[in-house]
């Protein structure tokens, strides 16, 4: 007699483990944007530094930044490398990323 | 970066119904799965002699890392049968080494890429691949399952999924897979592999992110040179590919007959190289007029020439598909994995 119970199949989870959300700590805001240092960093699409630019000088004038550091990423679909981070840390007091095309 | 444990594993009643819940848990590219049941998972991994908890690479900026369990999973998924899984694994390789978040990046890019998988070496053989008949079409299990097994694991693994986090705008056909291998039993020149440093008897895998192919239809041309005016002509124009502005690696399939030809009339691959490289250009004030290019048209771009390829080397030329007809095939390689040839690790 032919067994028609249907085979129980053991099937491997083929996905990515989620790695979960995780907290993440802001960094501390600027009370106050008057004379800070600012980062723009241009993900390197086409007209990404007009915008960037064209942002930051229209906040400059209300805000009178101390210095303006101009960074453009190597690629636009990869993260910053950890040396641009870096720089940016230590030339900014805040960044503005972004995004053209 | 999280440790990868072991994959969990789920209870279902019945093939067919395996193949359903396979669409229900989101497993799939949109065509149906081989539920991937634990003794085919074993299957693949003892081929290769590989743990399942063994970690092939990581991906940093998605927090996520390929176990071998994990990859045969998709593979068996696929539909490849454990001799194509060195190529497979070998492709991962590739990926993982070129930069560790380049899996992300294929997939986010908005030009929407698909990763070539070139195989040269006795391994085509031996796994039955196709190097000849309707070579970028379906119908060969080898061919379509093995580009499919990278695709399923971007999506599975790193949830690289159309809308979410893959972010192609057209999307692309070639993100079904392209792989196939060189007809090097019947090309005029050396293997591609043997040009790129390898030994013939190495089995290897070429990996590169290309755009959309293109048909190269040269079919009443009686010269070589007209064969690779045309070939330039393509390239010059292919896509309006904005990377013009600094170039980038092309892979030009060389059809049978426009081989035969090439061969016949003495034309090596660093004479063809030489000949469309300086013939693969515009002017920039072309492109800008196109749009290809941003900027204002200056006095001196009308006089100034944007090639398609950064040197003549980076023209590979590869002979490949049948002989029905008289076609070669173009792919532009765009920059997110440039060409990168490695040997497949077989068992």
């Amino acid at each position: 007699m032919t067994d028609l119970t249907p085979a129980t199949l053991q099937l491997v989870d083929p996905t990515g483990e989620d790695p979960g959300s995780r907290p993440l700590t802001l960094a501390p805001r600027p009370v106050d944007l008057r004379g800070k240092r600012l980062g723009l960093l241009d993900n390197s699409k086409a007209n990404s530094d007009v915008i960037l630019r064209a942002i930051s000088r229209i906040l400059n004038e209300e805000f009178e930044f101390a210095d303006v550091f101009y960074f453009k990423k190597h690629s636009a679909s990869l993260p910053p490398r950890p040396e641009v981070v870096a720089e940016l840390h230590r030339h900014a007091d805040m960044v503005i990323a972004g995004v053209g095309d | 970066m999280v440790a990868n444990r072991r994959a969990p594993v789920h209870e279902v009643k019945g093939t067919l119904d395996a193949i359903e819940e396979c669409y229900r848990r989101g497993w799939t590219d949109g065509l149906p799965v081989v539920p991937p049941t634990v003794d085919r998972v074993t299957e693949m991994l003892d081929y290769v002699g590989l743990a399942p908890d063994h970690v092939l690479g990581e991906v940093p900026v998605r927090r996520r890392a390929l176990t071998a369990e994990q990859a045969a999973a998709n593979a068996v998924m696929a539909g490849c049968l454990p001799a194509y899984f060195p190529v497979v694994l070998s492709t991962m390789e590739v990926l993982f080494q070129y930069d560790p978040n380049c899996i992300h990046e294929v997939s986010a890019a908005t030009n929407s890429p698909g990763i070539l998988i070139l195989v040269n070496g006795p391994i085509r053989s031996r796994i039955g691949l196709n190097c000849t008949d309707n070579l970028l079409s379906p119908g060969n299990r080898a061919n379509t399952t093995i580009g499919r097994a990278v695709r399923l694991i971007l999506i599975n693994v790193f949830e690289q999924r159309p809308g979410i986090l893959d972010r192609g705008c057209m999307g692309s056909l070639t993100k079904h897979g392209v792989c196939f291998g060189e007809d090097e039993e019947r090309s005029p020149w050396p293997p591609f592999h043997v040009s790129q440093g390898f030994k013939e008897e190495n089995s290897t895998v070429t990996v590169a992110t290309i755009q959309n192919p293109e048909t190269l239809g040269n079919r009443y041309g009686l010269t070589s040179e007209s064969v690779m005016d045309a070939t330039a002509e393509s390239m010059a124009s292919h896509g309006l590919a904005h990377y013009f502005a600094h170039g980038t690696p092309w892979f030009w399939v060389v059809g049978h007959w426009h081989a035969e030809m090439l061969g016949r009339q003495g034309w090596d691959r660093p004479r063809i190289q030489q000949y469309v490289w300086e013939r693969a250009w515009r002017t920039r004030a072309h492109l800008k007029r196109l749009g290809a290019i941003t900027g204002e048209i200056t006095a001196e771009d009308d006089g100034t020439r944007v090639f398609a390829a950064p040197s003549p080397k980076d023209i590979f030329i590869v002979k490949a598909g049948g002989d029905s007809g008289i076609y070669s095939e173009l792919m532009m390689n765009y920059f997110g994995v440039l060409a990168t040839t490695v040997p497949i690790r077989e068992p």
